[in-house]
């Protein structure tokens, strides 16, 4: 395995930032981004791989303070084909149950927030997606505008839209 | 939603068990370096690879016009006589080459003080025609040694 690491020659990209430095600060972020969206560990941990993977063949030419935009950018395109792909799936076996990872410490007060990450994953991609940009991320609307290539109005009207869905979803209402 | 303002702590409160590990990082390093090594090989040799299919295609198409059908009894020639008598026997290539050089070499060695050596084709004859050995009707070319 080592020898097969070796072989790999990573070289800095334009923004200077190595590998290492891009792993370290970012894929955590990457990897619960894609859990949100998809809800299943292995498959969130496949698109954190993918993800890197296409830094490291590729080697955009990253602007300093862009490569996360860009990673979580190739992330949701990559959940998003995912979650196209396991279409029937979903419907058919419906949503899988959104697993909690606390830390031991944490296990007692993570319980009573279930239900709005729960409420998350179940919203539509659209919706999903400016969620955890704009309120996970903390991104501004024309920032998100910007990563998911659309209109900021659009942004904001998901916004608006999924904020109504997940407030309906946790008083116990059915969304229409 | 003051719920959703706050996301970022719930998240890291939730899931603050699901890191990028080591583990998921080798995980990236090997995949990597695997596909990499796949997808590198067949790009360097895809020109080689394409020459080479064209130069196999060429040669099995032009092999075969080349040779011609019934190649391996060699190339026979259909011999009109003079008389524009068709002759069913053929004459094969390669014989012909044969007594030509022979001829060669005999024109050379009478060519000197012998007038009787060399053939000359009448200018009515300018038909390429060869006799049989068989056949009597030789063309009509009156040799300088008679």
């Amino acid at each position: 395995m080592s020898e097969s690491l070796n072989q790999l020659e990573w070289t800095e990209d334009a923004s200077g930032a190595s590998f290492e430095e891009l792993y370290e600060s970012y894929a955590t972020d990457v990897l619960r981004v894609a859990y949100y969206y998809l809800g299943d560990r292995q498959r969130a941990e496949d698109v954190t791989q993918d993800v890197f993977v296409k830094l490291i063949q590729n080697r955009p030419a990253l602007v300093r303070g862009k490569e996360k935009p860009w990673l979580l950018k190739v992330t949701l395109n990559r959940c998003r084909d995912l979650w196209r792909s396991s279409w029937l799936k979903k419907v058919v076996l419906g949503h899988p149950a959104f697993e909690l990872f606390p830390a031991e410490d944490d296990i007692g007060k993570a319980s009573d927030r279930l239900s709005l990450a729960e409420a998350i994953n179940h919203l539509p991609a659209d919706f999903k997606e400016v969620v955890l940009l704009h309120y996970y991320q903390g991104y501004g609307v024309s920032d998100v505008a910007q990563i998911l290539g659309i209109a900021e109005g659009t942004v904001s009207s998901r916004l608006s839209r999924a904020r109504s869905r997940l407030q309906n979803e946790l008083k116990g209402e059915d969304n229409p | 939603m003051n719920s959703l303002d706050q996301l970022p702590e719930i998240t890291s409160e939730i899931l603050s068990g699901l890191k990028a590990d080591e583990t998921l990082k080798h995980r990236i390093l090997l995949s990597a370096a695997e596909s990499g090594r796949s997808t590198r090989v067949p790009r360097r040799t895809l020109v080689p690879l394409c020459a080479l299919s064209a130069l196999v295609i060429a040669l099995c198409v032009l092999i075969p016009q080349l040779s011609g059908p019934g190649s391996s009894s060699g190339t026979s020639i259909q011999v009109i006589a003079a008389g524009s008598r068709r002759t069913s026997s053929p004459i094969h290539l390669h014989s012909m080459i044969t007594t030509a050089a022979n001829l060669d070499h005999e024109e050379k060695a009478a060519c000197d003080d012998s007038p009787s050596g060399v053939e000359e084709l009448s200018p009515e004859n300018d038909d390429f025609s060869v006799a049989s050995p068989e056949d009597d009707s030789l063309p009509e070319t009156e040799s300088p040694a008679e």
